[in-house]
């Protein structure tokens, strides 16, 4: 089978985004992420130039409670 | 259609060796391009390819690669003169070329669209059943292709092992530094030290004041710096204390030596040469005085100092004792003035020493019983001396002698004051480490989770594309083998190996099988094509030009005909269906039935000409060229009516399971047709909806109907044309006009058309509730009764 071209109508960039989409939720929904990391998420798992790190510091930063707590706007006690 | 493929033009591309341009009638939705082997239609594919894929096509394989550019333009031409050009049914083009070692596609025009192409070819499908299921994957990835996101999953293990790794040497660090605490718990532990563990003992001791010992280790450092010090200082002054009583001794024997030679010679001789020295320096020039400063008589000085001279050799003996004299006095002078120096430093440092000790006396030095308040008040007053260097010379051995007893003391302070340290090094490491590790566990727990939680969602988002394919590929594969106990019972990525595809079908009653130990060949071939057809149904059909390039090898001619049919009723939700094959019985198919598939034909390939493609004929279409001809062909209009009315007669008994008598091959005679198909013609009527001559529905719809009695009789009556014009060599054919000849093929031609859907194609066979439609979505034309009467 060929390769997609890049202006035909083949939906693998529309699987990558949907599937990317159900990650980012599924990371929000166990807390994982914070909702100002989401489109950082999608864009990591949408990109062709992922770095090592990328995700340890997205994943780090949400560890941090205090950082939790100022990008998501939770309430004090959701705070870790 | 406006996307669909209209033309073709290929120049000095692989079996191109002469431009050539292919026409596709855009108004088909399936195209069948037919050539026996050798004749071109992997060329026509491939620029295809080129075009939409900028690909390689067949030449991207193993033993090509990786320099399929090299063998992609004809022999003998290069690949800068090589071009393929392709227009859709609207206009827009697209051209490939080759640039380096790649294929470049270009727009016509800005806008321009090009629907997406997807070629399978054999060798394509063999992986889709591969019995490897790696390979199975592979085949169907561009299907799934979530390629970022398994980057990023990648991304994501590289992140979960390099923070696991700093995890574990955290943890080492942190097991060391406890074991290391332990052994000094272990080892330093006192009684009275209640901690029951090492790090609440070490933060005991950590804490503990330890100025005071800091402080008595500087005084015995400086005591010992002290002494040393002093030592060297009354080493010194020893040393320049007897250089100057050397040179005393010296000074004083010069003098005596001197003193004997002028008393025995002249007692004046002395002074006389200090007086001769002092005048000679006084006539040295630049002076040179004219007259005698004693008696102002004039004088020659130059004369003068020549005797002047001449007598001082003649004392010298007497000059050089006195130079002797004031030598050894000037040294004596260095060696006084560098004992006062040493004096004053032993005086300096002794002061300094006795001070020390006055306020830090440490019980090695008590022993000595000195009483160094008391000494250092007396040098208050005193000042530097022998006597005193002398004293502190003394003191300084007798401290010297207990200095080993003073840096054991310092020692043991030091070892005391290292251990603190070291302890709280190990705490300090340990608190650090511990924290660090926990810190490293919860980002190596969060990786693993997250990892775990994405992998997750991969498998369950790709096995739910799976789960929906299956059904298709079911239904796909039913249509081609209908009432056969066998199908996909399903599909799934292998847990372990991610990129692995495993595949369990249902055979018989077992639904667990592995297809390629149950399946037959013909069976695997059309698996492996219903699998992929689903794949490419699941993407955006309508935007798709499937190209099928010989694909069955091993699919007789009854299953080729189901497969025509899948495929009739697939196309209307692709753009175009593109179908190249060397199978004539797959061909001669598509001339029997289908007005809605635009027939191609390759002749023979020569170098010279190239490619040769040639537009071919329906059956029917070739019935109504030859009733057109002039002049009149009337063996050519009775044998090809002959040949039309056996195919749909042939067909119509088939569909309706009309009565016929066993043979072998089922060849049945024209005759037998007839007759087998007679009661279901006299009452056969056909309905269909009257369209304009674009072939759309007219509006307000009107729908007709045929009767096909008539046509039947007509035709029944004059069955004997085509044995005696058409087939056989017989004298009574002659007797028959070119008037009932073209009597018949008309009536032929026009019970064909009636029969045949003018859109699709093809005989209205699909049962229906009350009739047989044709394979249109909608419009069919209808064929009553359903059944035989």
């Amino acid at each position: 089978m060929s390769e997609p071209s890049s202006n035909s109508p083949f939906p693998s960039q529309t699987a990558n985004a949907e599937l990317a989409a159900q990650i980012v939720a599924a990371l929000r929904a166990a807390d994982f992420i914070g909702i100002s990391d989401e489109k950082a998420v999608a864009a990591l798992l949408n990109s062709q130039t992922v770095k090592a790190g990328d995700w340890r510091s997205l994943l780090e930063k949400h560890l941090i409670p205090s950082t939790a707590i100022a990008t998501d706007h939770a309430a004090p006690n959701q705070g870790a | 259609m406006p996307h669909r493929i209209k033309e073709l033009k290929l120049t000095h591309f692989r079996g191109a060796t002469q431009p050539v341009t292919i026409q596709f009638d855009p108004k088909k939705s399936v195209v069948v391009i037919f050539g026996e082997n050798g004749t071109g239609k992997s060329t026509v594919v491939d620029a295809i390819d080129a075009v939409g894929n900028a690909s390689f096509g067949s030449l991207d394989r193993e033993g090509v690669r990786p320099n399929p550019h090299k063998y992609v333009s004809s022999i003998n031409r290069t690949a800068r003169s090589l071009e393929v050009e392709l227009t859709t049914a609207i206009g827009h083009t697209w051209k490939a070329t080759i640039s380096g070692k790649n294929v470049v596609v270009a727009a016509g025009t800005d806008g321009s669209f090009l629907p997406g192409i997807l070629v399978l070819r054999r060798r394509e499908l063999l992986k889709l059943i591969e019995t490897q299921p790696a390979k199975r994957y592979e085949a169907i990835k561009s299907f799934i292709d979530v390629a970022e996101v398994d980057k990023a999953e990648a991304a994501l293990r590289v992140d979960l092992v390099a923070v696991d790794k700093q995890f574990g040497n955290a943890k080492a660090a942190r097991d060391q530094a406890q074991k290391s605490l332990h052994a000094f718990w272990e080892q330093e532990k006192q009684a009275h030290e209640t901690e029951a563990e090492p790090l609440g003992w070490a933060e005991q001791r950590i804490a503990e004041d330890l100025t005071a010992l800091e402080s008595q280790a500087s005084h015995l450092e400086t005591l010992l710096s002290g002494i040393k010090t002093l030592l060297t200082a009354t080493a010194s002054w020893q040393q320049a204390h007897e250089t100057r009583d050397d040179c005393t001794l010296k000074v004083e024997a010069a003098k005596a030596k001197l003193a004997d030679t002028n008393r025995s010679e002249d007692t004046r001789r002395t002074d006389l040469i200090g007086l001769l020295t002092s005048a000679k320096k006084y006539l040295a020039p630049p002076a040179a005085p004219t007259s005698c400063p004693l008696c102002a008589n004039d004088v020659q000085a130059e004369s003068l100092r020549q005797r002047i001279e001449d007598q001082l050799h003649q004392l010298q003996s007497a000059s050089e004792l006195l130079q002797l004299v004031n030598s050894t006095q000037n040294s004596y002078k260095r060696a006084a003035d560098d004992c006062d120096r040493c004096n004053r430093d032993v005086f300096s440092q002794f002061r300094k020493l006795a001070t020390h000790l006055a306020t830090h006396e440490p019980s090695a030095v008590q022993a000595l019983n000195i009483n160094w308040k008391e000494l250092t008040l007396e040098l208050l007053t005193a000042a530097a001396s022998d006597v005193i260097s002398e004293q502190a010379t003394d003191l300084a051995q007798q401290l010297w002698a207990e200095s080993p007893v003073v840096q054991q003391a310092l020692d043991s302070l030091r070892q005391r004051l290292t251990l603190h340290d070291n302890i709280k090094v190990q705490a300090d490491l340990l608190k650090d480490s511990t924290k660090k590790a926990a810190d490293l566990g919860q980002v190596v727990e969060r990786l693993t989770k997250t990892c775990q939680l994405v992998v997750d969602t991969r498998r369950e988002f790709v096995q739910t594309i799976l789960d929906g394919i299956i059904e298709e590929v079911n239904r796909l594969f039913a249509a081609i083998h209908p009432g056969e106990k066998i199908g996909l019972h399903r599909l799934e990525m292998d847990d372990v190996k991610r990129s692995s595809l495993e595949q369990h079908a249902r055979f018989e009653d077992a639904s667990e099988v592995i297809p390629q130990a149950y399946f037959s060949e013909s069976h695997l071939d059309t698996f492996g094509f219903c699998l992929w057809l689903a794949l490419a149904k699941r993407l955006n059909p309508k935007q798709l030009v499937l190209v099928l390039d010989d694909v069955f090898t091993s699919v007789d001619t009854q299953h080729f005909q189901r497969i025509s049919e899948l495929l009739a009723d697939e196309a209307q939700y692709f753009q175009q269906l593109i179908i190249a094959t060397h199978n004539r019985r797959w061909h001669d198919l598509y001339r029997q039935n289908s007005a809605g598939a635009h027939l191609i034909k390759l002749e023979s390939w020569t170098l010279n000409k190239g490619l040769k493609p040639y537009e071919d004929q329906t059956l029917m279409a070739a019935l109504a060229d030859a009733l057109g001809a002039e002049p009149f062909d009337r063996q050519a209009v009775a044998s090809q009516a002959g040949i039309v009315l056996e195919t749909v007669l042939d067909r119509l008994a088939l569909a309706y399971g009309c009565l016929l008598p066993h043979k072998h091959g089922n060849s049945y005679t024209l005759g037998e047709l007839l007759f087998s198909t007679g009661k279901l013609l006299q009452k056969a009527t056909i309905i269909r909806i009257d369209r304009d001559v674009h072939g759309h529905p007219v509006l307000p719809n009107n729908w007709s109907e045929i009767q096909l009695n008539d046509l039947f009789q007509t035709i029944n009556g004059l069955t004997f044309i085509r044995n005696e014009v058409g087939a056989h060599f017989s004298p009574s054919g002659a007797d028959l006009s070119n008037s009932d000849v073209r009597t018949f093929g008309e009536a032929v031609l026009a019970f064909a058309q009636a029969l045949s859907c003018p859109t699709c194609g093809y005989l209205p066979q699909k049962e229906r509730d009350d009739h047989r439609s044709c394979r249109c979505p909608k419009y069919q034309t209808q064929l009553r009764p359903l059944n035989r009467p």
